[in-house]
This record gives C-alpha cells, structure tokens and sequence, in this order.
C-alpha cells in the first residue's frame, strides 16, 4: 500500500539545481533504498520531505492526503520523522533533555527532572541502547553515540514514515540498526534508506532509487541487484571514465615538501607524522570526528596545537595564522570544508573572490586596477575550468561545483604549493567533480604537494599515491599500490585490524587508466 | 588545602560568583566609608532608585539568553514612565500599571514580529524602536512634570521594616530559579546555544523568540512604572543611560553575550553593583565627570574579564570533555574491533 | 578521452552580467536622490519658502556631516559592528581643537592634527579592544563615548563651551564661499568621491568588504583579519573626528552636546543606503544620497514646526521601512521587485 508519493520535487538556488524532478513511492512496509553520489540531490529531496526547506515545485502525498510543504510541523504531523546526517543535538543539555526535548515532563510548569531521566532511561532501552546514561551530557558522548541518539529520536515513537540518511556514518556496524528497521517494517512503517554503502542497501532494502543530477534515473528491486548496474546508473558514465591519471611520475627521492612530526592537538590528534613529496597527492581516509579536521586546519595555521612541529620543506612553518602559513616557505594553504561560511565571500563576484590573495600585486598607490584584476582572475578560472560568463556573478548564487573551483582558482594564484584539501567535492555535480580531479592533477605535476581528505573512499583510492587511515587521532593504516581497496581502507576507518582476507570487495570497477 | 584553592577556582569561574564578589567589595566599600553607617533609610533610598535598573536588564538578559540584542529597554522605560504620568494618570493607578505593562509587552511583540517574522536583525529593529519611543515620549511630554499617584509611590518606597524594593528583587531572584527550569527557560538557552538543532527537534524557535522579546516588554514597562514611583515625576529624556547600563549591568554579571548561558541572579548583582558604585565614589569625594568615566571603564573592565574567562572556559571544555575515555579505551563496547 | 562531454545544465537567464547603469550600485542612489528632490518639492505644501536654493544649500551642508559619519558608520556596519561612541569622539575632537586655541593659544592647524590623533587612538583602542577579545561593538564604543564625554567635561572644568577658532568657523558654517557656494558643499563633493575611491576602489576597502561578506574565509585566504578590523574602528573614530571639527565651525563653540543629534541620522543613513549589517553588503553612493533624503525629511519638519519628538518618529520608522524594503535573501523584496521591473522595462532578458 503506497504511503507516500513524491512527485515532480524541484529546488533551485539561484544558479544551482539541486533537484530537478524528485519523485518517489514508498510502500508501507517495505525498505526503499535510495542511492546516488554526492551532489546528486538526496539530501535535498530529505530536506524537501522533512519540511526543511520549501521546493520550488511538485507534491508530496501521504496516506492520500496532500502534505504542507516546508513546515517542520506539517511533516511530523504527516508523520514523517527524519534522522539526519548531521547531528542536531544540543550538546550541553543532557541526553534526556535531548531525547525528550519538545515534550519535557512537567508539573506546574516545572520540568521534573527525575521523571524525564526515567522515561528517557525508558526510551533507551525500547531500542537496545544499554551503554548511554541520560544523565550525561550529549557533547561528551562518542560520535557513535550520539548518532543512535539522533535516530532513537526519530524512531520513537514509530512514525509511519521513517527517513534514515547516512544513518550508519558513524556506527562500528549495521546489526543494531538493522535489527530495529526490520522490527520497524515489520510493524507497518515504511522506511527511506539514504547510504553510498551498496553492501547495505543490497542486504537493507526491498527496493530503491537511484539519483543523479538532482532526478531518479533509475530502480533496483532486492532480488535483481546488480552492483555494477547500480552504480553505472549512479556515475552517469563508463565506469571507466573515473579518475584522470598522473600526468608525470612520481619521483621517489625526491625531498618531502610537508613534514608533520608527531602533531598533537588537544586530544583529537594523537602524534601524528606524515610526509608529502612534491607532485605526490597523499590522501587520508576517516569516518568523522577522527581528528582529520583538527589535523588539517592545525597544520593550515588555523588552529592552534598543542605539540608537535611542522616543516616546509626544510624550514619549520610559522603556523601562527592562516596568513602566516601561506608565507611560510613555499606555502600552505588550506580548502577548508564548509564552502559556505568559510570558503566563498557569497556577496561578491568570482572576480573578486578569486583576486584576494594577489590584490597588493594589483593595486598601484592603494587602488585596485579593476581591468588588470579581471583578466587575472579569468586566467585563473579558466585554468580551473570555470567559465567567463561566471566572472561577474555573485558567487553565493553559483553551483557548489562553480563556487569550488573559484576557491580553487584563488588556492592557485596564492602560490602555495603545500595544498591542504578538505573533502574538495562534497556536494559537487560529477561534471565538476572531474575537473577539480584534473586541477588537483595538475596542481601536482606543477610540484604541489597535495593532502588529501574525502569522505568517498573510491575518490581517495582513485586520486592518491598513497593512504593514510585515521581512527581517533591516530594513524592506523598506511597503504599504498595493492593495498588501497575500499575495503581495506574501511575496515581500517572503523578500528578493525587487518583482516586476513577480505569477503567481497565493494568497488565501483576496475580502474581503467584513461588514455588523456 | 589545595582542595580549598580547587574550589575556589572553580567557583570563579562561575560568572554569578565573580559578581557576587565584586558587588560585596563594592558595597562593603560603600558601608565602610558612609559617614553613620547604612541605616534602613539609606538602602531603602538607593535600591529604589536601583530597582528600574535591575527589572529593565532582567528584561535584557533574557533577551540576550537567545543570543540576540534588544536595544529598545531605554525607550520602553521612558515611554511606560511618560505614559504613567500624563495618559494614565486620571485612572486607577493599578488598573494603570496593568495597562502599562500590557503596552510594553505588546511592544517586545512588535520588535519580534519584525525580527522572527520580517527577518531583519535585532540590533537595527530594536534601535529603530528605541529612537521611536523616546520620539513619542518626547511629543507626548516635552517637559519633564506630570501627576503621579500617591498610592503608586507609597507602595514602592514606603517605609517598612525590609525595604520593599529589597522583596521584590528577591522575589524576581526567585522567580528566575524556578522560570530556569520550566520547558520555556530551558528553550530559551537551547535556541541561544544552536538555533537550528532546536527547530529540527520540533519546537518552534520563532515561538520561543517571541517569548523572550515580550516578557522582556513586559520588564521594561515594569521597570519605568517603578521609575515613575521612584522619580514621582515624568521625563522624557530619563531613559537615556538605559542603553549602556543595563548591558554593562549584564557584563558585570557574568552572562556571555553569545548566549546560551548566563544568570539572572548575575545580572542582577550586576546592576546594584552599578548602583552602588556611585554611592561609593561619592562618599570618598569623587563626583561629576570622573565617576563617568571611572564607569566607562569598569564598563570596559568587566566586559573584557567576561570575555577572556569564557575564552578559557571554551578552550578548557574543549580539552576536558573527551570524545572518549583519557585512557585510550572506547568507551562504546561495540566499538573495539575484534582482532582478526 | 577527451570528447566525453558534460553538459553544463547550470546556465539560466541571470548568467548574463547586468550593465552598470542597472546594477543597485546605480539605482539605488538614484532612486533616493529622486525621493529625496521629491520631498522638497513637496515642502511646498508646508511652507512658501520651500523648495529654494538656499533650502537646497543648507540640506547639503547639513548632509555633509551625516555623510562623513556615515562613512565611518557604514564600514563599522560593513563588518557587523556599530559604533555608539560618535558623540563623545566629536566632544572630544571639537573641544580639543577649540581649547587648543583658545586657552592654549595655538594655531587651528595644530589643534586639528593633534584632535584627529587622539580620536584615532580611540579607534585603536576600541578597534583592538573588539577585534582581539570579541567583545560586542556597540558595547565597547558606547562605554568608550561615556569615557571620552567624561573625559571631556574634566578637560574644560565644566566651565562654559569654548569658542571655535576663526578659520574653521570660515570653513564649515556656510559664511566662507567657493565657487559661489557654500564650503561645506564643494566639501560634501570631496567627501562623496573619496569615499567612493577609498570603499570601492581601494585595496584596503576591499579587504574591509571582504571581511564583512565572511571573517572566516578572509582569515583562510590570508587577510590580515585582525588589522583590517581594528583598522575599521580608526577610520571610524577619524570620521567622527573630522565631523567633530566640521560640527565646530558650524556651531560656532565646543558645547558638549555637539554630536548627540547626529549619530541617530548616521546609523539610520547606512541602513536606508541599503548597507547590510555584518554582510558585505553596501554601496557608498546609495549612503551618500539617502544622507540627502534624511536631511532633506528634517529640513521639511523644521518648516512644518513639527518639535523634535516627531522628527525621532519619522526616523525610527524610516529606518524601519528601509530595512524592510531592502532586505536581501529570498529575492522577494520589494527593493529586489523594482530592481527587476526596471531591469526588463529597460530592455533585454
């Protein structure tokens, strides 16, 4: 019996489309996978069925009754409930106060905490979760933790529908949740299944959705799946066609341009050391909150360490600042992570986004030569594939895609040859996609060294020399030639040691070296 | 020993104790120095004239808990207090109050229908407000006069044994532990520390922001209707050093203006404590222009302590509340992964 | 394989740049000239003496102190600040220069340098007060303006507001003329293009917008974040500095009150010129012209003998109006609605 129908979902953001045509049915009962790259337009069709954001167009129908888009309230009303990939709690309130948190108990208007901490104590154990005290605060949980927090929340009480996106991103294994979504379909929810892990989904769903550029393309039944098929439909092209190839080899005697001995920040990173050659892109892999941020953004100069020391080339770095960093040697600089707020100046133009780093070279007595700027800022984005017709517009209204590469265009005329990137293609369209994988190639064949951080562990293996693995602040992997397989990164990402023969290897083909 | 000096860190930490602290010395100060000591008169004097002061930053504070600015305090104090003497002052003086306070919470509501619903910024809506009011104050009464009721002013600064004013900030200390704890105040904190986690869990923010910005209304006609006791007269331009004192009153109390945390209680002490200093400076001959600029800098001082200890507070908590266990070990069983 | 191609499905009809004579950097201003001519006129009605050339004269040296204001007003605003300290930075700058020469018998020019010094330590001192502890703007500048008043009434003793120097007075009130206008007008032309060279055209304005529109990705890109903000709060102590001197010649004495009527006009001119707080969002053309709007509102009041009450009214809802108007975001504002309708009456997609 169909319980929810999609139809028709479309949401633009000024340039950007991210859904194009979200349409979907959901059967009570029944676990419908949905599946896509990054970009592809999943979590805008979930934040479009949540009531997080009003769509430009289409419907949404439950139990036959059309839905009020873009209310929270009409969502949970329709009975919807959503666990999201990012993490809504409130970490200093406790985890009962989280969990209960728009029905606090109450008498005379006063929240009875003793109550609250016995019926939150309840909830827990209606879903298995033995090991979380309600009494303590959310912020100090583990990731892992919290992220059961953040879907008790939605399942309890069982709503008819039940939205999981990424719900496994941070747990060590499926069992738990596996075991309550079945219970859940079992009882007549119908459950939407958001995860890039096709193993899961294969054993998960009784069916799914493929997306790609913000549509369906495409659907898979349980007992049809086709790996290969899933996942062409996913790329949109030849498996082949994936990862653009070195363009020069990789001198191996060559000096580490970067040199990161035994950093420590607070207890996020734990005596890391690693070193990058020039023209070597070296990639880490982790699940969140490892510590891969903190390592980033302190070896940038952005945030302070505790110990530990950095060198360039053979000269320690001045990590006192961003600003700092990027004069230190040959430089470093950093792609950081949320573009938004920390990458793009959303106001102003590709123009003059691009020109920060170079604008004393532009000005002459204190004024900026507005022609000189333009055509330096054009050369650059066209080596970043950005198109002129992109110069003059606000860079808040572009793509994700279009908005990187101005960052990359900027990245490239402030001369650091230390680039430190931070999950570059998050939330970027495939055809963007290959042109920042062509940029970070040429970046090192022009003798950049290249860290490389991304949460699509088939990008790290298909762009690094070599990988490193971390797992609490700590490295514990370092793989390189044969040993980058998916599998092995992961098993390494969730703290597994080295399993002697790996079940299945779940990868998107056989990496063809494109003939450029 | 060194458990006494933990504690003692510990407690200084606490915004609401340094205030406590600084109110004493400050007030001890004052007693020391008063020729005859402080007799029941005295104080019965300073925390009337106080008490506006205090209520208005309540109003403030609140405010700020959400992590916006409310600007407008000043104006509403001045417009409830003209009101109080010309428009109002022909009626029942209870029936008066009512209405004032009515009135202000009805403005806090305008300044949050602008701001929640029109989405424009706090700081410029509730400027804008504050220029409005003290305009129409000043049409309504351009010279300082005006009737107030005798009964009005009996009950605040009648003579008793405890000062009255005394009850009522006792009274609101009181009202505050217990608001601190009912689903509203802890919403308040909640939207102040991540607005966004608040409305994905289902509970409105705007709702919650509608609140804050009215109850504070509500304050702040409070607080000029027991001005208009105080002064027991009606002044347009009476207003004017509302601004700064009742954010220097929330500094000095500890609250962050990040929001999310804070005190009433600090706010509170903070604003005796700007009460008192006058008194004290005064009495050891310092008067006019230097107590101005003495409390400018206090002002200063106090914003600047605030600011350094919640940086500290920041970075401790960041180091102090691990992710895991110190020792290394998953605090998750499910999480160690068995060896191969 | 170089022929695999990829559609690019972003392009929709705004790919296109608009002209610069229909970019809001034009219209706005524009349109509140155009208001604000439109009010004078309509003065008519209130009064036989309205519109005049001198009525046109006094609203634009009247403009001329909002505008200097403004200016510094407006970057404070730029980067999510606002600065409260305006009357008592103009007290202090105005009674430094009239005692320096009047009790202190020196010459105008030294009193000047040695006034815009000390207000430009102020702005340092608040700039760095803000910038290093993130302590609230208005905060800080309004504790600072209480300091400096103080301060200001200790340095005269209280006693009577000294009188301006001479030289100044010739400048600023209107008596000394250029080019058959008044001073303060050829002045209030000065101030509008080097404000536009100093905010759109300079390195460092652009660094002041680019720390506005986002700190954390000028920090990144390696602005010296920290400079740039403290630098703000100089040039916005300096503005108030200049205005100070200016307000002196026009007045013709040092009074303490000098600069209070004039911060409320500052503020609301940034706001109306459609400057988005904390963005970096703003245009100097269109503060510039809505300074001209809002003096020339109060001129029209002062004829209508409407009292002061009524002037803060209209300024308050003012602002109010404007801010509803130019709001930015969802592109539904009004301001964004009339862009657009002179954007396709004029032509093209």
């Amino acid at each position: 019996m169909t319980v929810l129908e999609v139809e028709g979902l479309v949401k633009t953001y000024g340039d950007a489309i991210a859904l194009r045509d979200g349409s979907l049915k959901l059967v009570a009962g029944e676990v419908h996978g949905l599946v896509g790259e990054n970009g592809a337009g999943k979590s805008t069709l979930v934040k479009a069925l949540s009531g997080m954001l009003v769509p430009d167009a289409g419907t949404v129908v439950v139990g036959g009754e059309q839905m009020r888009l873009g209310s929270l309230k009409a969502s949970r009303e329709a009975g919807v409930r959503t666990a999201f990939q990012e993490l809504s709690l409130l970490p200093n309130l406790s985890v009962a106060e989280n969990l209960l948190f728009a029905e606090l108990p109450t008498q005379f208007g006063v929240v009875r905490r003793r109550r609250l901490e016995a019926r939150a104590l309840e909830m827990l154990q209606r879903w298995d979760v033995t090991d979380i005290d309600p009494r303590m605060l959310a912020g100090q949980l583990p990731l892992s933790a919290q992220q059961r927090l953040e879907i008790v929340r939605a399942m309890d009480p069982q709503p008819r529908i039940l939205i999981l996106d990424e719900p496994t991103a941070a747990l060590p294994d499926t069992a738990w949740i596996f075991r309550h979504v079945r219970a859940a379909v079992g009882r007549g929810a119908a459950v939407l299944y958001i995860s890039h892990k096709l193993a899961e989904i294969e054993e998960l769903c009784d069916r799914g959705s493929i997306m790609r550029n913000g549509r369906i393309v495409g659907e898979f039944q349980r007992d049809a799946f086709d790996h290969d098929a899933v996942i062409s439909q996913m790329i949109g092209r030849s498996i082949e066609v994936a990862f653009p190839p070195r363009k020069t080899p990789l001198d191996a005697d060559s000096k580490p341009l970067l040199r990161v001995d035994k950093l420590v920040v607070d207890q996020h990173v734990r005596e890391v050391s690693l070193k990058v050659r020039p023209g070597e892109i070296l990639g880490v892999a982790g699940l969140e909150g490892q510590g891969q941020k903190e390592l980033f953004y302190a070896i940038a100069g952005a945030n302070a360490f505790t110990s530990g020391e950095v060198f360039v080339g053979d000269d320690p770095a001045k990590l006192s600042s961003p600003r700092t960093a990027l004069k230190s040697g040959a430089g470093i600089t950093l792609v950081p992570e949320e573009r938004k707020r920390e990458g793009i100046f959303a106001d102003m133009t590709s123009v003059k986004n691009i020109s920060v780093p170079v604008l004393t070279r532009l000005s002459r007595l204190g004024l900026i030569r507005a022609r000189r700027e333009r055509a330096i800022a054009q050369k650059a984005g066209r080596e970043n594939y950005l198109r002129d017709d992109y110069l003059a517009k606000d860079v808040g209204r572009l793509s994700g895609g279009n908005q990187q590469k101005t960052i990359l265009a900027r990245t490239a005329l402030s001369g650091a040859k230390v680039l430190l990137m931070f999950d570059p293609t998050r939330g970027i369209d495939p055809a963007a996609k290959l042109e920042v994988y062509r940029t970070l190639r040429s970046s090192a064949a022009d003798g950049a060294a290249i860290l490389l951080y991304s949460t699509e562990i088939p990008e790290l293996i298909g762009m690094s020399d070599r990988i490193l693995v971390l797992y609490r602040g700590e490295i514990v992997a370092d793989l390189e030639g044969d040993e980058m397989r998916e599998e092995r990164v992961m098993s390494a990402a969730v703290g597994r040691r080295p399993a002697p023969q790996a079940s299945r290897d779940i990868h998107p083909g056989e990496h063809t070296e494109v003939a450029q | 020993m060194s458990s006494a000096w933990g504690f003692l860190g510990k407690a200084f930490r606490n915004g609401t104790f340094r205030a406590a602290v600084v109110f004493a010395i400050f007030m001890i100060a004052w007693a020391s120095k008063q020729l005859g000591g402080l007799n029941v008169f005295l104080i019965n004097s300073w925390i009337v004239l106080s008490l506006p002061l205090v209520i208005a930053s309540i109003g403030v504070t609140l405010v700020i808990f959400t992590r916006q600015f409310d600007l407008s305090a000043a104006g509403v104090v001045t417009f409830t207090n003209v009101l109080m003497v010309t428009w109002l002052s022909e009626i029942n003086v209870w029936l008066a109050v009512i209405i004032a306070i009515v009135v202000g919470v009805a403005i806090g509501a305008l300044n949050a229908t602008f701001i929640v619903l029109g989405r424009l910024p706090a700081i410029a809506v509730t400027l804008a407000t504050l220029i409005i009011l003290n305009g129409l104050a000043l049409v309504i009464l351009p010279t300082p006069g005006g009737r107030v009721s005798n009964e009005l002013i009996d009950a605040v600064t009648g003579p008793l044994a405890i000062p009255r004013g005394l009850v009522l900030i006792v009274l609101l200390a009181l009202a505050w532990v217990v608001f601190r704890r009912t689903r509203l105040g802890i919403y308040l904190f909640a939207v102040g520390q991540d607005e966004e986690a608040v409305r994905l869990s289902g509970v409105s923010v705007a709702a919650v922001r509608f609140a804050s910005f009215s109850i504070a209304g509500g304050l702040y006609a409070l607080a000029g209707v027991v001005l208009t006791a105080a002064i027991q007269s009606g002044d347009a331009s009476i207003g004017s050093s509302y601004l700064l004192q009742t954010f220097a009153a929330i500094a000095i109390g500890g609250t962050a203006f990040t929001g999310g945390s804070g005190s009433v209680i600090g706010t509170i002490l903070g604003a005796l404590t700007l009460t008192v200093i006058p008194k004290f400076l005064f009495v050891i001959g310092i008067s006019g222009w230097v107590q101005q600029v003495f409390t400018g800098v206090l002002i200063i001082a106090a914003v600047l302590v605030g600011a350094i200890s919640t940086r500290t507070e920041n970075r401790r908590k960041r180091v102090a509340a691990p992710t895991q266990s110190p020792g290394g070990e998953p605090k998750d069983p499910a999480l160690v992964g068995g060896e191969a | 394989m170089a022929t695999t191609t990829f559609t690019e499905t972003m392009v929709t009809s705004s790919s296109r740049a608009v002209p610069w004579w229909r970019s809001p950097g034009f219209v706005r201003p524009v349109v509140l000239l155009v208001i604000a001519v439109a009010v004078l006129v309509a003065g008519r009605i209130f009064s036989a003496g309205l519109p005049s050339w001198g009525a046109a004269e006094a609203i634009v040296t009247q403009s001329l102190f909002v505008a200097v204001l403004a200016f510094g007003q407006g970057l404070v605003m730029l980067i999510g600040g606002l600065d409260l300290s305006i009357p008592g930075v103009i007290a202090l700058s105005a009674t430094t220069v009239a005692l320096w020469t009047s009790a202190f018998k020196g010459d105008a020019l030294t009193g000047v340098l040695i006034a815009l010094a000390c207000s430009a330590l102020v702005g340092l001192i608040d700039g760095f007060l803000i910038a290093r502890f993130q302590i609230p703007a208005f905060i800080v500048t309004l504790a600072m303006g209480g300091v400096l008043t103080g301060l200001t009434i200790g340095v005269t003793f209280g006693r009577t507001a000294p009188p301006s120097p001479a030289a100044i007075v010739l400048l600023f009130s209107g008596s000394g003329k250029l080019f058959g206008v008044g001073i303060p007008v050829v002045v209030f032309i000065l101030v509008g293009i080097i404000g536009y060279f100093i905010q759109s055209r300079s390195t460092w304005g652009r660094r002041v917008y680019l720390f506005g529109s986002s700190p954390a990705a000028s920090r990144l890109s390696g602005v010296p974040v920290r400079r740039v903000e403290i630098s703000v709060y100089v040039v916005g102590a300096l503005a108030s500095g200049i205005a100070g001197i200016m307000l002196l010649g026009f007045s013709g004495n040092a009074q303490l009150s000098l600069g209070d009527e004039w911060m409320m006009p500052a503020i609301a001119a940034v706001l109306v010129g459609g400057t988005v707080i904390g963005s970096g969002y703003g245009f100097w053309q269109s503060t510039l012209m809505s300074c001209v709007l809002l003096t020339t509102i109060t001129v029209v009041i002062q004829a209508t003998g409407f009292s002061q009450g009524w002037k803060n009214v209209l300024y308050g809802v003012v602002v109010l109006l404007a801010l509803l108007l130019m709001r930015r975001g969802t592109g539904r504002s009004p301001m964004r609605l009339l862009q657009n309708r002179i954007r396709r009456t004029a032509g093209g997609n």
